[in-house]
């Protein structure tokens, strides 16, 4: 194991922030932190980066103690993002890389190559404040991978981009993964986790709830969600008719149902086929992250999960 | 030959750079750190319009005597003498002239005319023939003043004074002045005296001002006027010092608020310790201070040097060029010592300070203490340089020897004459020592401080920021 994180705890006055977090990171991997604002993923962040001393547990890297592995083995980029608002970009870069021990004019060439990459070869003379939010989130990456580091954590790295800057992000991403980087990301954007995480853990209070395999982890809920699309029937009332369906998240284009144990997914394509209605859709899959993740950490997440998106807030 | 000069760290011989975590790689980290702050700060605007504004202001200062001489010729005023008494002993012109310019006491004409007149004079003395046409300049304000010297029939003589506006003017009393002594000479002549007889007669006689107590000064003449001079000089280093560290301290606060108030401090701090953060961001606005500094210092320097040359120019009269008195170079490099241990420590202070707020608008409030302790030692220090505090004061010595105060106060000492040599080596001692426990304590202050959002700092919070620490 490369990154291994083994029973951390930590706590800040009277709130006990970690309460024994384990979780390990292969190179090559990337790997999803899950879990509602507050559950302890930035603290987590800051301890594998030595920025703040566990109470108890260990980080290693290599299987030596983290702290001891060189200082640009480790890239970050915090979910309190912050760049200095009048330096021009390139000077910052420079400035992040000479403190990650990269020569200052290899630093520069590394931050023009990044800067085109990203589409923002432009704004290299600019002073910080003039870039827009998404521009600057770049940029803000940029400074986290410039000495190429081995493990790269990320807190909301996706939060406030539009898709072209996202896929451009993925793009990059996907690419240190391929180079056997370890990369560990921290969303509340589901699809993303899908998408990209080969590995997941899902804290809430300080504690892992669910951790494995993405694929396994879903698999492993026990059960299994149906979609069903029917066209020119946005209600599927009928469905009451079956016993143990229910419609656990009603949409525009297909519902997703929950079946419960006994209850034959099958069933109900036969009904839908039975009523001569058009089937748009019908699909028997594990369910999503984001059910597994509602369902684990518990309607209390509800609230956050529908402003997810705009993913602010501290992740203490 | 292609060698390397000034590679960056050792490196191994396997190529590998040893680099043990955060800690290593420290020097690399705080040249980063101070590098940057260096930069960002001397390109500001801010920083170049207070730089030439400062440097104007020393111009300024450096050429005042120049300065205030040019703005005195223009307000000379213009006397003419008419004599309508015959057989007057001595030159009239001559006797006003040196009266009216040079003397604040009364003495000879002929006498005061020596070296010691200034090359500045206030009034313009002339000769004019034609009394009716004098009178008319005067009422059209070509002429100040007209003096008209006429014998009466007893034998004295009687002076009329024209001016414009009698009641406005301070002229004509300075001119009765003159006209007195002039008389007396004019009678002292008319009673058979010679011209030496009453040199001899109006001579100055020989005073001298000494302290009461013999240890204070050297006793001479000349003791009252480099004591004043010394005071004056360690009046304007330790308000030198006072403004450095409350500016550039202010600053260093700032600029660590700044860092946190952009988030950009959790970046920063997963690449370096809060101890690298710190020390850099010292030496950095420490070393833009100097640079301001030092532009300030190089041109009233320049000022000084040039002052004589810009003299012949703007006055056409030539003027000597001297160095305050007491500012001589054993003062100054002490100076420099006490500035800059000085400024380390309060530096490092105020950093410490500004990380455990989050606001800009904070930092007044948490730099307070800093402050209120550096204008104690400042007003302590300055008023023993003046006298107002006796410097050799059990309780000054005492607090003298703390390190916050003794920069201000060690200076004051100095120019009193009564600090030893094993005072200053000491108490800089003490100060580098204190520096270094600053140091760490700050660091851990820091590094708990700056990411420390929202909290209200207190001593309780500070503390435990110490405990809880890295």
């Amino acid at each position: 194991m490369a990154l291994v994180i083994e029973g951390l705890r930590k706590r800040f006055g009277d709130v006990q922030a970690l309460d024994g977090i384990s979780f390990a990171v292969e190179r090559g991997q990337v790997f999803g932190f899950l879990g509602p604002n507050g559950a302890g993923k930035t603290t987590t962040m800051r301890i594998v980066l030595d920025i703040l001393r566990p109470d108890e547990g260990s980080v290693a890297w290599d299987g030596r103690a983290a702290h001891l592995a060189p200082r640009r083995t480790w890239g970050y980029l915090p979910e309190d993002r912050g760049l200095y608002p009048r330096m021009k970009v390139l000077d910052q870069l420079v400035f992040f890389g000479a403190l990650n021990g990269v020569p200052r004019h290899d630093a520069a060439a590394r931050a023009r190559h990044w800067l085109a990459r990203f589409r923002i070869a432009d704004y290299a003379d600019r002073r910080a404040e003039q870039l827009s939010k998404g521009n600057q989130q770049k940029v803000q990456f940029i400074a986290a991978i410039l000495h190429d580091p081995d493990v790269l954590l990320m807190d909301e790295p996706f939060s406030g981009l539009d898709p072209i800057n996202v896929a451009l992000l993925k793009d990059a991403f996907l690419d240190m993964r391929d180079r056997g980087k370890a990369l560990v990301f921290s969303t509340h954007q589901m699809e993303q986790v899908e998408e990209l995480c080969g590995t997941i853990a899902i804290i809430d209070r300080g504690r892992v709830l669910v951790a494995g395999e993405t694929q396994e982890v879903r698999h492993a809920a026990g059960r299994r969600v149906v979609r069903l699309g029917v066209a020119g029937d946005p209600d599927l009332a009928w469905l009451d008719g079956i016993p143990g369906v229910r419609i656990t998240r009603p949409g525009l284009d297909y519902h997703e149902l929950e079946v419960r144990d006994g209850a034959d997914p099958e069933a109900i394509l036969q009904a839908a086929l039975a009523r001569h209605e058009y089937v748009t859709r019908f699909e028997i899959a594990d369910p999503s992250v984001e059910d597994i993740f509602i369902e684990r950490v518990g309607v209390a997440a509800e609230d956050e999960r529908k402003l997810a998106p705009v993913g602010a807030g501290a992740g203490r | 030959m292609n060698t390397r000069i000034g590679g960056r760290g050792p490196a191994t011989t396997d190529g590998t750079r040893v680099r043990p975590g955060r800690a290593g790689g420290g020097l690399a980290n705080i040249a980063a750190v101070a590098r940057r702050e260096l930069v960002t700060r001397a390109t500001t605007r801010s920083f170049l319009i207070s730089t030439i504004i400062l440097v104007l202001a020393a111009i300024v200062v450096g050429l005042a005597p120049v300065v205030i001489g040019y703005i005195d010729r223009n307000v000379s005023q213009s006397v003419a003498v008419h004599v309508g008494a015959r057989d007057l002993a001595g030159n009239p012109v001559a006797t006003l002239d040196a009266l009216l310019n040079a003397p604040s006491t009364p003495v000879n004409g002929a006498a005061a005319q020596d070296g010691s007149a200034t090359s500045r004079k206030p009034f313009k003395v002339t000769s004019v023939s034609d009394l009716a046409a004098a009178r008319t300049r005067v009422q059209n304000g070509k002429l100040d003043v007209l003096v008209d010297i006429e014998r009466g029939a007893s034998g004295d003589l009687s002076f009329t004074i024209f001016v414009s506006d009698p009641g406005m003017s301070r002229t004509p009393d300075l001119v009765r002045q003159a006209a007195t002594s002039i008389a007396i000479a004019d009678r002292l002549a008319r009673a058979g005296l010679t011209g030496s007889q009453q040199a001899q007669l109006f001579a100055p006689p020989a005073v001298s001002v000494e302290a009461a107590d013999p240890s204070k000064g050297s006793p001479g003449g000349n003791a009252v006027a480099s004591d004043i001079s010394g005071f004056a000089v360690t009046f304007g280093l330790v308000m030198f010092l006072f403004l450095a560290v409350i500016l550039y301290g202010t600053w260093v606060a700032m600029s660590v608020v700044e860092e946190k108030s952009n988030r950009v401090m959790e970046i920063i701090l997963a690449a370096a310790t809060p101890f690298q953060l710190l020390a850099g961001k010292v030496l950095g606005v420490g070393a833009a201070a100097l640079l301001q500094y030092a532009a300030v210092l190089a041109a009233a320097l320049l000022a000084l040097v040039a002052e004589g040359q810009v003299a012949t120019v703007v006055l056409g009269e030539a003027s000597a060029f001297s160095l305050p008195q007491g500012l001589t170079p054993g003062i100054l490099f002490i100076f420099s010592i006490y500035f800059v241990l000085g400024f380390l420590l309060y530096a490092v202070l105020f950093a410490a300070a500004g990380s455990l707020v989050s606001r800009q608008e904070d930092v007044n409030q948490v730099i307070t203490p800093m402050t209120l302790v550096s204008t104690a030692g400042y007003l302590i220090g300055l008023y023993a340089s003046i006298g107002i505090v006796d410097a050799r004061a059990p309780w000054v010595i005492l607090l003298s020897w703390v390190p916050f105060l003794s920069p201000y106060m060690m200076l004051g000492r100095l120019s009193d004459g009564s600090a030893l040599p094993i005072e200053v080596a000491g108490t800089m001692v003490l100060l580098a020592i204190t520096i270094v426990g600053a140091v760490w304590v700050a660091a851990r202050i820091y590094s708990a401080g700056v990411l420390m959002y929202g909290q209200r700092p207190g001593i309780r919070r500070m503390w435990q920021a110490i405990r809880e620490a890295r």
